[in-house]
């Protein structure tokens, strides 16, 4: 019989470099996000989705140009500079 | 005496009178001088001069960390600029919150952004190190240098949120904090020179370089200024062209000339070469940089130009009737900056090649290419400054597109790469990541140069309508050329990538002062700088051992003589060979 380590699994099974868990759980919330889409589009068709639906027409007006997606991502850029910043200053 | 000439004999003769005073001293006045100077800097700002720690090394690190964020800032402004050159109304929803910003409305910004926050903050951020470090002598005030920082940007910061008022009252708020910058500067300048003052040896070139640039700067203004409002039309222009080539150009000289033999550890092959950047960078007019849209910057940072002063530089044209012995001076100055941009590109390209560390190094790897850069956009902006300027005007669309590549495509990646070298120096922490370092270089060097490209034959589309358009005898007010209109838009989507590189390289940065590997860590593995050992053949000469590659670290040996008692040779260059 193979030596099972002592973990009650086989040494094959054990893997040496698990993902973080904070990924997983990213993983699965994406997942999680496609398959209700997919289930309400599938049980409400024809229905949009309720409280984004009545946001979204708030914004159509004002993001209808290409470069707020650019300057979507210079803010993230910025905060995460920022965010940076405050771990540094806060980190000791 | 024609303007021109005049402007130049009075920056000249400044900066011979600085570099004499700063041999010579001033005797007893000096010293009251300094006295005072300190006393300033340090106890007359009472509870102020306390703010910061005053740590060694802590201001310098303080000034690039600003200048690094602001340098983002300005990308990120310079790219919605960009893009409000092609579709001026796109941000126009923010009208509902009063604020206008369409057309060339985020031009102003971008240049306080970009110059007055970014690269002169870094800039500084290089001379507080570089100056007392060569000084061998600790910086005067590192408390009043810290807090100065922190001026410098709340200037910038208020300089920026006055020019959107778009009305006087926030042109009056911009040139506040344009007066906040300045002060700061001054303050600076004190504090450099009460540090220098207490060196024992010669002044090093790199300390000139930055010397005169601060000086230089100041000189062009007072040079300005005792002209006299009946010629601002041609001194302010002037002005522009002698402080981006003295303080930008010339400190940014400095900084590379002292950060590759300090980064590499192999002296820069030409020491002649170096003094000749260093003369022809103050003999000189660079002509780098010129776009007749700065007035708009001009007249918010020096307060409103009502004299005349038009939209760009206009030069007499040689004529029987006109004298252009200016226009001639002018020119041939311009020209003469040319060889100067490619003696220190030479110089710095055949240091980084023969370290070995291109493509290795991040700070290496950006200096190379800005060093590539800096004579090719030297030429180009030689041919559209001086055809903009004689009033020929063929190339007047495509000075933009010059301007935006000079400085994206070979300024800032030379300053860049410069501080990124010293950094580890300052803070004692190697850069963060030196893979990511290495790809946000490429993506700054992709996205500054591709927006070149696509933007300069967007211009020459625009050039040939226009002729098209004359030859028909049809001239319709604000027309583009469809082939610009589609090209416009790909240039500013490539300059995004300037902006993400600049935002790695900050990121990188601001990292490194918190899980950056202690300076020093790698030195050990950075043995493609040179030979780890040397075999002595027989007698030689330092100058020979530095160009065979040896550095400071390199262990040398006399040859067994038991072995080989009557070899005859060269000497041998390495254990290797």
């Amino acid at each position: 019989m193979e030596d099972d380590g002592g973990y009650g699994l086989l040494d094959y099974m054990r893997s040496d470099e698990e993902p973080e868990l904070g990924r997983t759980v990213v993983g699965f919330g994406a997942m999680a996000l496609l398959l209700f889409l997919v289930l309400y589009e599938v049980l409400f068709p024809g229905h949009g989705l309720p409280v984004i639906s009545d946001i979204v027409p708030l914004v159509t007006g004002v993001m209808d140009s290409g470069i707020w997606f650019f300057i979507l991502g210079i803010m993230l850029g910025f905060f995460s500079l920022l965010a940076n910043i405050l771990f540094k200053a806060v980190q000791d | 005496m024609d303007t021109i000439i005049q402007m130049m004999l009075i920056f000249w003769g400044l900066l011979i009178l600085f570099a004499w005073l700063l041999r010579n001293g001033m005797g007893f006045v000096g010293d009251a001088l300094a006295g005072m100077t300190g006393f300033m800097l340090g106890k007359a700002l009472g509870p102020g001069a306390t703010l910061l720690e005053g740590r060694s090394g802590s201001a310098s690190s303080s000034w690039i960390h600003h200048g690094l964020i602001w340098l983002f800032v300005g990308a990120s402004i310079t790219f919605v600029d960009l893009w409000l050159g092609h579709s001026p109304n796109d941000l126009y929803s923010l009208q509902s919150w009063s604020w206008n910003i369409s057309g060339d409305s985020a031009f102003v910004p971008s240049v306080f952004a970009t110059f007055a926050g970014g690269i002169h903050m870094i800039l500084i951020g290089a001379a507080l190190h570089i100056i007392p470090r060569m000084a061998n002598h600790s910086l005067a005030s590192e408390g009043n240098a810290g807090l100065m920082a922190l001026v410098t940007s709340l200037g910038v910061f208020t300089a920026i949120i006055g020019t959107q008022f778009g009305n006087d009252i926030g042109n009056l708020i911009a040139f506040g904090g344009n007066t906040l910058v300045a002060f700061a500067a001054l303050a600076i300048i004190a504090n450099v020179l009460l540090t220098v003052r207490e060196q024992e040896g010669r002044i090093e070139i790199p300390q000139w370089f930055f010397l005169f640039g601060m000086i230089g700067y100041f000189a062009a203004q007072i040079g300005f200024i005792v002209s006299g409002p009946g010629n601002a039309s041609t001194t302010l222009w002037m002005m522009l062209f002698l402080q981006n080539g003295i303080y930008f150009g010339g400190a940014a000289f400095g900084l590379v000339y002292y950060a590759v033999p300090a980064s590499t550890g192999q002296p820069l092959p030409s020491r002649s070469l170096i003094g000749l950047t260093l003369i022809g960078t103050i003999l000189t007019v660079s002509p780098s940089g010129y776009d007749p849209a700065m007035l708009g910057f001009a007249e918010i940072a020096l307060g409103p130009l009502e004299h005349g002063v038009t939209e760009g530089l206009s030069l007499a044209a040689c004529g029987t009737e006109t004298s252009c012995t200016g226009t001639l001076v002018l020119s041939v100055l311009m020209a003469l900056a040319v060889p100067v941009a490619f003696m220190f590109a030479g110089n710095v390209l055949a240091a980084i090649r023969r370290s070995g560390a291109l493509f290795e190094d991040t700070a290496l790897t950006m200096i190379a290419f800005g060093a590539l850069m800096t004579p090719i956009f030297a030429v180009a902006s030689l041919f559209t400054t001086l055809d903009s300027i004689s009033g020929s005007g063929e190339l007047a669309t495509a000075i933009s597109s010059v301007r935006l590549g000079s400085q994206w495509g070979a300024y800032i990646p030379l300053v860049l790469g410069g501080v990124l070298a010293i950094l580890p120096d300052i803070t004692g922490r190697e850069l963060d990541s030196q893979s990511e370092g290495r790809r946000a270089t490429y993506f700054l060097a992709v996205g500054a140069i591709g927006a070149f490209v696509f933007s300069l034959a967007a211009d020459f589309a625009n050039i040939s309508f226009a002729e098209a358009m004359i030859i028909a005898d049809s001239e319709i007010e604000g027309a583009v050329s469809s082939t610009a209109s589609e090209l416009m838009p790909i240039a500013s989507v490539l300059f995004y990538g300037a902006v993400i590189g600049v935002l790695f390289i900050t990121q990188n940065v601001i990292r490194s002062g918190s899980t950056g590997a202690p300076a020093g860590t790698f030195e050990a593995e950075f043995d493609i700088l040179g030979p780890q050992n040397y075999v002595l053949a027989g007698p030689t000469t330092v100058r020979d051992l530095l160009t065979a590659g040896v550095t400071l670290d390199t262990m040398i040996s006399p040859e067994d003589s038991d072995n080989d008692g009557d070899h005859v040779g060269p000497t041998h260059l390495s254990e290797e060979e």
